[in-house]
């Protein structure tokens, strides 16, 4: 089961995309949320936050894609900040290395400061 | 009010399920909460989940192809074994030979400057256990061993 909750929030740093997902995202879920990511990719938001609160797992796939529209939107020159990582996810990424290609940061408010420097 | 103590662990546990998609959620959670329940520390036990469910999915969806409502599902056998020193999981399954120890170590930086989506999966699952080994024979199939030693118990290499 995945979640998506998309929405566009006036933040601090301008407008944002805006990106909530919960449950799991497996090889069960990824086609619907690759589905959803190429659409938003599509529209070149410049500022996008996708929020991990409540994502109990995340596969290589899923990973993937990450890094995938995290490439897309810089080459696009924007960005896209995670947040609200659960522990247990953001080891994994840690151990495998991807926690230092994605950007990271603790709250919505730390990821508003880090898109402050892209132009809109 | 004390909460209720834990049953012991059996000396294995073995799962049968449809080589479907769906079926992850549960091999997940059967692996994650066997492997925390016989000692491992969140930390590991989620780096035991993660390669399991890669070795799965990999079976499920390139190994027999079959999509997440397929109704001919044929069964993918998840055998755990809590040794001494380690976590054993064997993966058994009737589709075609595919072991991903014949495919080559990514290189990530390469693989970020291709944008591909997919392709990760092997590179994790050996990044994440601790020894891999897969097996083929006509009668039996794919046989692939994960296996996790305990902090601190793994043998040193000679």
């Amino acid at each position: 089961m995945l979640t998506m909750l998309e929405d566009v929030k006036e933040l601090g740093c301008g407008q944002v995309k805006f990106l909530s997902i919960s449950g799991y995202l497996d090889a069960s879920t990824i086609s619907q949320f690759e589905q959803r990511m190429t659409r938003i990719v599509s529209e070149n938001p410049r500022k996008m936050i996708v929020s991990f609160r409540g994502l109990e797992y995340i596969n290589s796939a899923g990973i993937g894609l990450f890094l995938s529209t995290d490439r897309l939107l810089g080459q696009a020159g924007g960005k896209m900040v995670l947040v609200d990582m659960p522990a247990k996810i953001c080891r994994i990424l840690d151990v495998l290395g991807f926690s230092k290609i994605l950007t990271i940061t603790s709250d919505v408010q730390a990821a508003a400061e880090r898109l402050t420097a892209v132009s809109t | 009010m004390n909460a209720a103590p834990t049953p012991p662990l059996p000396p294995s546990i073995t799962l049968c399920v449809p080589a479907r998609t769906d079926s992850l959620h549960l091999i997940r959670y059967v692996v994650l909460h066997g492997a925390i329940q016989f000692g491992f520390p969140e930390e590991d036990a989620a780096k035991i989940e993660m390669a399991t469910d890669e070795a799965c999915s990999n079976v499920i969806v390139h190994g027999y192809g079959v999509a997440r409502s397929d109704r001919n599902h044929p069964p993918l056998y998840i055998y755990i074994y809590f040794e001494p020193d380690r976590i054993l999981i064997r993966i058994v399954d009737k589709a075609k030979p595919f072991s991903p120890l014949s495919h080559g170590d990514v290189q990530i930086h390469e693989y970020l400057k291709q944008g591909k989506l997919g392709g990760l999966g092997i590179f994790i699952m050996k990044a994440l256990v601790d020894e891999i080994t897969h097996q083929y024979s006509e009668g039996e199939g794919n046989k692939l061993e994960l296996v996790k030693f305990l902090p601190g118990r793994r043998p040193r290499k000679s």
